[in-house]
């Protein structure tokens, strides 16, 4: 950390490091990646790493909360999204960032994970989409195909994958990304984005598992398995694509632009992947409306309020 | 009469749900309890929003009263199954409380529904009050211009009721007309009719009934009551104990808690989140007690069993909470849930996976509901622990005449705190108290981590052998530093004679049943013991237990499940047979005459199971099965019975 002329303390990427702590992924895992985009996306922006809350579920990518320096909350599986909730709504002023599997996420979390859209709660959740169950050894996870089969699944997958951009913005998220975790400054890119935006938001981020996943590769992904040798990834801007919503509270401008960016997140052409910000739309947060409801909270985050001497006679004398 | 009586009156409104049992009762309890009454009320309703059979009954009483009664002094009878049951169903559930009415009470009912209830009444001393309500709505309602519009209002028929009762009940006609003007507050032209509708009542009974009408009983005259339920107690109680968070999924009976909190939290700033499920909203309220605000989340039995694995992780964690409060109620998992059972004491104790500290108290009244729930968030803070509350729906839903709560001594203590500036600040730090300073985040200096897999000081996961005996020991030894901490007195409470051979354990809302069989005038041959209430579940009280039996020889203990589930637990603990278990299990509180009954008969006879349903002693192998055939064979020599009409007319919005 070093000082700026006037005095603000500028961070940088070490300061988001956790010290002292021994990351037990495996070499060459895709989680490194994320965990520096994170990390390149937390000093961009530029924030104390005190006033940010990791939290995190369970699987390889639950440990990311112990390796970043800020308040980590290693929960439970699953519980990512309740986590996120609870304490952004204690504390108004913290920057929360959730991380987590894509089985945790959209498998047995997948119920907070569409509650987490609707309520629009100002937060950011990484999640680490890999295809797998890596941590209890390559079970399939709901975003791998239909009839794929990794090396440690005894079947071929009998279930259809489900599309996580395209979820993600039909629950009601007001941002959301996909990414590639090899690509670490584009990652950290869309997550800064990700957290300056007012609202949920969602970044996808597409891994390897040099362990378990021996289909989506790093090779996979660079697309030197074809012919052609083109990469099965491009960016959405670069084909001059923008998803956001122009008007943002016109009803009509919302829908059509949230169609565009699912059909975006659905088609696929020659088995080409699209990264980069489907959808961006800024409205009202749940603290917005909280405030609104609760006056106190328009000035200051329920953990700052006294509540030492509250005077319930008025309770009291409504009962008699 | 004069005012060394007793008067101890116990008035019921039956009707179907949605014909506004609920409006008229609370209204009834709320005048008598400003005349200055001691009231305690119950409901009984199905589960179902419109038309099945609810019942309200109302005691009033000039001494301290804590508990129903099983007969009823005044029936009011808004439909025909309210007198006489519900015949014309496949398998009737009951028999109606006409038969409940004790010689030279009154009952109140609508003439035009039930032109025959006199045939059919065998008592003669039963005072009758037949009242064409559709007449006199028909009537009434020409002051304000709508006369003939019976029909329109018969929802109205309960504000009928309401005016028979005051002027059955000779309870002064300007207070009855207070009454229902501040009922209808805010809605003038409906206060205006429903005055109108009572008064005209009021003055048909006293001309046409005058022979009926119970002379005026003089008030005890207690002034500055409130009227409470015991889940506005337990919402009061957040308020003051500044918890600034609840979370909560929808389910009977807790739901009635975090409505109240909602309706006021522009004033008292608290969260109130409707969760996706009761998941959520523990892990929401655990992360929120981390995020340094109190928190808190309000469920019954199905929705806590979900909330298992959260409480592990708050209690691995260090998280200061959250308070669960959970409202037992019957069944398991969906059973009976809008009915009274205690069953859910062994789920609050072994919810979890594995070992983890966690405090469980079982208040038994609405003060207890609301000093334990201010408690709970100071021990929650002070020991770093989640915390269950044992509430129930008798308690919860229940509305109790009582003095405002005393707060004068009430302090809120946030536990150890982290000091800006420590070096080497480590969460989970080992330095001789099992409970470590705490830092909130977004506090500089202050950064932890922590993890639901085992950890070691500063919170990284750490599966050491050293390591993990001695987080286990640091969290598992706050229990037994609040056992030490804890008031002796607050632990278990004795009532009653305390030198008697026999004593009474109980828990939770049972309280108030024994206690008015101890000191209650009620009863002339008031049985002997003394009554010991477990007010502290878990670390379990075993040092102040011991002490209140000290000399007792017959140990019963009473509660509302079938699996006796604090008399197991008393063997575990204490090493020491239970004599008598005396249990209910049908959905609905213990009456006082069903206490009195159960406890006379488990001294006088003592034996391993005593089982009480329907004001009796029953034998739990057969009764069931006779119970059904009896009803049924009742139905075969009865003529079928109209269905009763549930009068709710359309576009007509309460």
């Amino acid at each position: 950390m070093t000082k700026t002329n006037n005095g603000q303390k500028k961070y940088k990427i070490p300061d988001y490091k956790a010290d002292n702590i021994h990351n037990d992924w495996c070499p060459g895992c895709g989680d490194y990646g994320i965990l520096s985009g994170i990390q390149m996306a937390l000093a961009n922006l530029g924030l104390p790493p005190h006033e940010v809350a990791v939290i995190s579920g369970i699987g390889c990518s639950g440990k990311t909360s112990h390796y970043i320096n800020a308040y980590g909350f290693h929960t439970l599986h699953g519980r990512v999204v309740p986590n996120a909730t609870g304490m952004k709504l204690a504390n108004h002023d913290l920057t929360v960032l959730g991380v987590g599997g894509d089985g945790d996420g959209y498998g047995i979390g997948a119920g907070h994970f569409v509650a987490g859209g609707r309520r629009n709660l100002d937060f950011t959740y990484v999640i680490f989409n890999n295809n797998i169950y890596a941590l209890t050894k390559g079970q399939a996870s709901p975003t791998i195909g239909k009839g794929e089969q990794t090396k440690t699944m005894p079947e071929q997958s009998i279930y259809n994958p489900i599309n996580p951009v395209a979820l993600a913005i039909s629950s009601g998220y007001t941002f959301v990304a996909q990414s590639y975790a090899l690509d670490v400054k584009y990652t950290a890119d869309i997550i800064a984005r990700a957290i300056q935006h007012p609202g949920s938001a969602v970044v996808d981020v597409l891994q390897t598992c040099p362990a378990f996943n021996n289909l989506h590769t790093k090779t996979w992904f660079e697309g030197l398995d074809r012919e052609e040798k083109q990469p099965r990834l491009y960016k959405l801007e670069d084909e001059g694509y923008d998803g956001t919503v122009p008007e943002p509270e016109n009803p009509d401008s919302v829908s059509k632009t949230k169609a565009a960016a699912i059909e975006k997140a659905l088609a696929s052409k020659n088995g080409r992947i699209p990264v980069g910000v489907f959808y961006e739309h800024r409205t009202a947060t749940l603290e917005d409306y909280l405030s609104k409801k609760i006056p106190a909270l328009a000035s200051t985050s329920m953990v700052k309020m006294d509540i030492y001497d509250r005077d319930i006679s008025p309770l009291l004398d409504e009962l008699r | 009469m004069t005012n060394t009586q007793r008067l101890d009156l116990n008035w019921m409104i039956g009707g179907a749900q949605g014909s506004g049992v609920n409006s008229t009762a609370q209204l009834y309890a709320k005048l008598m309890t400003r005349l200055g009454y001691h009231v305690f009320s119950n409901i009984e309703y199905h589960s179902n929003i419109k038309g099945k059979h609810s019942n309200f009954r109302v005691r009033t009483a000039n001494y301290p009263i804590r508990s129903h009664r099983e007969h009823v002094d005044v029936l009011v009878a808004l439909d025909e199954e309210s007198l006489f049951g519900d015949f014309y169903q496949r398998y009737p559930t009951h028999r109606g409380h006409a038969g409940k009415v004790k010689s030279g009470g009154a009952i109140i009912y609508d003439s035009n529904e039930v032109p025959d209830a006199q045939d059919r009444i065998d008592d003669q001393e039963i005072r009758l009050l037949g009242i064409p309500f559709r007449e006199i709505l028909n009537e009434s309602l020409e002051e304000v211009g709508k006369g003939g519009e019976g029909k329109k209002y018969s929802i109205m028929g309960n504000t009928v009721a309401f005016g028979a009762s005051m002027a059955l009940l000779d309870i002064p006609e300007k207070q009855m007309e207070t009454a229902v003007r501040e009922a209808f507050a805010g809605k003038k032209s409906l206060a205006e009719m429903n005055e109108v509708v009572a008064r005209y009542t009021y003055n048909y009974v006293q001309d046409n009934f005058g022979d009926k009408i119970e002379p005026h009983f003089p008030s005890p005259g207690l002034e500055n009551q409130i009227l409470i339920k015991g889940s506005q107690a337990v919402g009061i109680a957040k308020f003051k104990a500044g918890c600034g968070f609840q979370s909560y999924y929808p389910i009977s009976p807790a739901t009635d808690e975090s409505v109240y909190l909602e309706q006021h939290q522009q004033d008292f700033p608290m969260q109130i989140i409707q969760t996706e499920d009761e998941v959520s909203a523990i892990n929401m309220a655990v992360s929120a007690t981390h995020g340094g605000v109190r928190s808190s989340t309000s469920t019954s039995g199905p929705g806590y069993a979900l909330m298992a694995e959260g409480m592990g992780f708050s209690a691995i964690t260090e998280a200061p909470g959250p308070v669960v409060c959970l409202y037992q109620r019957g069944g398991p998992s969906t059973g009976i849930p809008t009915r009274q059972e205690q069953g859910d004491l062994r789920m609050a104790l072994h919810s979890g996976q594995g070992d983890y500290p966690a405090i469980v108290l079982a208040p038994g009244d609405a003060e207890e509901y609301f000093y334990d729930t201010h408690k709970i968030f100071n021990l929650c803070d002070r020991y770093q622990v989640p915390a269950v509350l044992l509430l129930d729906k008798h308690i919860g839903r229940s509305s109790v005449s009582i003095q405002p709560f005393d707060t004068s001594d009430l302090e809120v203590d946030r536990g150890p705190r982290f000091n800006t500036g420590e070096h080497e600040y480590q969460r989970y730090q080992f330095d001789g108290s099992p409970v470590s300073p705490r830092s909130i985040p977004g506090e500089e200096g202050g950064i932890f981590w922590t993890s639901s897999d085992e950890h070691q000081q500063d919170g990284h996961i750490s599966e050491g052998i050293g390591n993990r005996m001695s987080m286990m020991h640091k969290r598992m030894s706050k229990l037994k530093l609040l056992l030490e901490e804890y008031p002796e007195d607050s632990q278990v409470k004795v009532f009653g004679n305390r030198d008697s051979d026999v004593a009474v354990i109980s828990w939770g809302s049972n309280k108030g049943v024994l206690q008015d069989l101890l000191g209650s005038p009620a009863s002339e041959n008031q049985p002997d013991f003394r009554f010991i209430h477990l007010r502290l579940i878990n670390p379990f009280p075993e040092q102040a237990l011991q002490k209140a039996l000290d000399g007792a020889e017959t140990i019963i203990v009473l509660e509302q499940n079938w699996g006796a589930h604090l008399a197991g637990l008393l063997q575990e603990k204490l090493a020491k047979p239970v004599d008598v278990r005396i249990l209910k299990f049908d959905g609905r509180p213990f009456s006082y005459d069903e206490a009195s009954i159960g406890i006379t008969d488990a001294i006088e006879n003592p034996r391993e199971r005593i089982v009480l349903t329907r004001g009796a002693i029953r034998d739990e192998e057969t009764w069931g099965y006779e119970e059904v055939q009896n009803l049924l064979d009742e139905r075969e020599r009865r003529p079928r019975q109209r269905t009763p009409s549930v009068p709710l007319p359309p576009n007509y919005n309460r």
